[in-house]
Formats: structure tokens, sequence, C-alpha cells
């Protein structure tokens, strides 16, 4: 279970979340669309903790954070139990495929090495790029790094994904292969927050839709609801310009 | 004018002999500076309040200033402002600590162009699955840092031991003291240089081949950057 309350953040004096309320239970798979510059990736980042947020709290189980005086290690805990998805990969390119995803485990969760690297390959596996464990990143192509992307997020068993835009950055032919492994994550339960501009993978993945504009949430509900039936004026315009792209 | 070959081979012994003198120096800053350059480029590209700025202005006086000013600022003027150090002072050791302290700042300012140069978003990336930034830094970021920085690392190293020839003005013996001495002493003032040079050259040619070599172990190691 994981709560976002009141969460606020603003960058000098443009105000980019202004109050964002959600409850996520665990399993749960949310999609947040919205036109650019509302502040999608802002959200994500500050429950990442890589913003860090002006007001709110923040509640993953049983640990809940008071934003508005964060410690440092309140900051890492967070970062330890989600676990963020970027839009340009950013892998680690000094690192072979399967150091990639063991990094963590014996940085972070201080697991043996053997151990690390059972686990990895089993994430290897499951992300479909066993063959390509000793490889390093500059020979992937898009897709591939995004799904070693994923790979890296998911063996730190976080309680949260969080995925910004994972298919933006990749060319169209290479979009499906990640579509396709983060569906898979879906009808494994895992709790995830997806912000997306693929309408209709967020129609047939996501349990709950969020539209968001100019830092709040002013539409959500179930997904097919939500994007066949918008109640709000400006989620059905921006779906409108979304479909006619 | 007649060359006399004889003289140079016999000086050779005699450079080789104080060319230990170079390449200790020359060693010993490298090692320090280097290790200084580390945690000043840490410090500036973090933009550590205050310590940031005292290090910016450290590298622009150091880079900014000609060594063989700071080398007789350093032996002639602030050391006998302590008479308790003066006997305890070689000036080896002065010189040491002024190209070290020189060197570091251009190494600093090449290392933290390079750790600039690592996209952000690998520390972000880091950090995300619960690195903490130091973690980041030294694990992911510096040795991708270090391997773009190579070249003008290297051009560094390579300049130190040049600059080597500068610390005879405090009165180190090394090469170039003694290729002025026997040079003097023979009115062979040719045949002693052209003798030094040779050293130098052979030196820093060791060195650019140790860089090619490190260039193609670090390029399998690390693999592509970018
Ligand atoms: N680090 C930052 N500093 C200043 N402004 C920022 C920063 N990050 C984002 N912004 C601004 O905040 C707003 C929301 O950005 P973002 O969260 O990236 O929107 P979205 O992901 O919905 O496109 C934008 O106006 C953007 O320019
Ligand atoms: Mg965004």
């Amino acid at each position: 279970m994981i709560k976002l309350k009141n969460i606020h953040k603003a960058f000098g004096n443009l105000e980019v979340i202004k109050g964002i309320d959600l409850d996520i239970s665990n399993g749960e798979v949310i999609s947040i669309i919205g036109p650019s510059g509302t502040g999608k990736s802002t959200l994500l980042r500050c429950i990442n903790c890589l913003e860090v947020a002006d007001r709110g709290g923040i509640q993953i189980e049983d640990f809940a954070v008071n934003l508005d005086n964060i410690t440092k290690h309140d900051k890492l805990w967070l970062r330890r139990n989600t676990a963020m998805v970027f839009q340009g990969f950013y892998l680690f390119n000094n690192k072979t495929v399967l150091k990639n995803i063991t990094e963590g485990l014996i940085v972070v969760k201080k697991m043996k090495k053997s151990e690390a690297e059972k686990k990895a390959l089993k994430i290897l596996k499951q992300v479909g790029l066993l063959e390509k464990k000793d490889s390093y990143p500059s020979s992937l192509s898009g897709g591939q790094k995004q799904r070693v992307a994923i790979g890296r997020a998911l063996a730190l068993d976080p309680k949260i994904l969080l995925f910004d835009e994972p298919t933006s950055a990749l060319d169209p032919e290479l979009v499906n292969e990640v579509l396709v492994l983060i569906k898979e994550l879906a009808k494994q339960k895992k709790t995830m927050l997806i912000v997306t501009h693929e309408i209709n993978f967020a129609r047939n993945v996501s349990d709950r839709v969020c539209f968001m504009e100019q830092g709040m949430i002013l539409e959500q509900g179930p997904a097919k609801e939500v994007i066949d039936n918008p109640k709000n004026e400006r989620t059905s315009q921006f779906l409108n310009v979304v479909r006619h792209r | 004018m007649n060359f006399d070959f004889e003289f140079i081979v016999r000086l050779i012994p005699i450079m080789l002999k104080y060319s230990t003198v170079t390449i200790k120096l020359s060693c010993l800053a490298i090692l320090i500076g280097f290790t200084i350059s580390f945690f000043v480029a840490i410090i500036v590209y973090t933009n550590i309040p205050i310590l940031s700025k005292i290090f910016k202005i450290y590298i622009s006086f150091f880079r900014g200033t000609p060594l063989m000013a700071q080398l007789f600022c350093f032996y002639f003027g602030i050391i006998p402002l302590f008479p308790d150090f003066v006997l305890k002072i070689s000036s080896f050791q002065a010189a040491l600590v002024i190209l070290s302290l020189a060197s570091s700042a251009y190494m600093a300012e090449s290392l933290r162009a390079a750790i600039s140069s690592i996209h952000r978003g690998q520390m972000e990336a880091a950090q995300s699955i619960g690195m903490t930034y130091m973690q980041a830094m030294f694990r992911i970021i510096l040795p991708q840092a270090i391997k773009v920085a190579i070249p003008t690392l290297f051009s560094s190293f390579i300049n130190i031991v040049k600059d080597t020839s500068l610390v005879f003005a405090i009165g180190v013996k090394e090469m170039m003291a003694t290729a002025q001495l026997e040079g003097a002493s023979g009115y062979r003032y040719l045949e002693a240089y052209i003798c030094v040079l040779f050293v130098y050259w052979a030196i820093t040619s060791v060195m650019g081949y140790a860089q090619k070599h490190i260039e193609v172990k670090l390029g399998k190691s690390v693999g592509e950057i970018n």
C-alpha cells in the first residue's frame, strides 16, 4: 500500500506539483497521462526522491515519510524501496549487462556476489536478454537497453516501479518489446506507476488512469472508463489531441 | 666547431644517475597531485558550498601563475617566514610541494570536465536504486570520467616531468642542473644540453607508451562510453 498525501513541489517560483493525493494498492497498475510540462516526471522523481518535495507525505507499507522535514535516512529508504525506469535508460556504461543488474544487489542490498549473479541471471531470463549478459550497453538496441533498465529496477524488489515515459525515446519498431514486458509485469501483479503517452497501452494494461494537468490530478478512474468516456472537459480535449496525432 | 660524441657518451651515466632525482620527483608529484586533484574535482563538481569556491580560486591561481614564480615565492619567500622550518625543508621537498599543488590544479580541471561529460542520468539512475552519491561517483561516474580524461591527464603527467627541469633554480640537483654544470666545466654546452634533452625525451616516450597501453586496457574493461 502506497499513499501520496498532498504533495507540493516548486522550482523557484514555478509551482509544478500542487497538492497531489494518490493511494496505490499492492499489485495495482496506474497510468498517468497528460500534456508535457505538467509535472508528471517531477511527481515520479519526488516519489523516488531524486527531487525533494516541498510539502506532503509518502507512506509505503508502515513507513511514513514526512516531506516537510525529510531526513537523509528517509531519502535513502525511499530510494531503496522504489525504483525508476527512465525515458533515457541511463544504463551504467562502464558495466556489462549482468553487472548493471548485480551492482545494486551487491552495493545496496549487500548481497554476496555469487548470490547476486544468480538473481541477475534469473532477471535477465525474465526480460529475455540472457544471451546479452556479457555485452556492454553500447552494443544494445534502445529496446534492449530499456529492458535491461527494467531488469535493474526489478532486481531490487521495489515496493513500486516508476516508469517515466519508458518508450518515448525508442524507435517505433522497438516500442512493442518494452510494452510487452511491462504488460508481463502487470500480470505478475507488480505495483507500478507509469507515465506514458501510449494511450492504448495505458487503457489495456492499467487498472486505473489519472489525467494530470498543471500539477494536479484532474480526473481518475478505471482505465477504460477514463479513456473511453472522460468526464472532465480537459481530459477529453487531451485525448482528442493525442488520438489525432 | 667540433662536436664531441665522446663527451656525450661520458655524460650519459652521470645523466642517468641524476635522472633518478627527476624520476623520483616526477613520480611523487604525479601521485600526490593526482590524489589531490581527485578530491578537488569532486568538490568543485558537486558544488559543495564554500569549499567549491575556495578550490575554484585554488585552480585559477595555480593555473594562472608561472611555476617558476610559485617556486621562488614558496622557497625564498614563504619558508623563511617560519625559521623553525628553514633547515628542515629541503629544496627537493619544496619543489615537490609546489609541483604537486600546481599539477593538481590542471588535473582537477581535466577531471572535473570529464565528470561533467558523463550524462547526469547515470548518477540519477544509480541514486534511484539506492546508491549514495559517493558510491555512484566512485563506482559509476569516475571510472568513465577517468577514461575520458586519460589523454589530458597524461599530458599533465608529461608536463610535470618537463617542469622538474625548472627546480634546479631553487637548488635541487637534478638532470638539468647537472647538464649545466658539466657543460660549463668543459665548455661543451651543446653536447650537454642535447644529452639532457634526449634523456627527457626517453622518459616522456615511455610515458606515451604507457598511455597507449592504459587506453587499450581501459577500453576493454570500461566498455564504450556514450
Ligand atoms: N530541475 C528543474 N528545475 C527547474 N524547473 C524544472 C526542473 N524540472 C522540471 N522543471 C519544470 O517543471 C515543469 C514540469 O516538468 P516535468 O515534471 O518534467 O513535466 P512532464 O513530465 O509532465 O512533462 C516544467 O515546466 C519544467 O520546465
Ligand atoms: Mg516528463
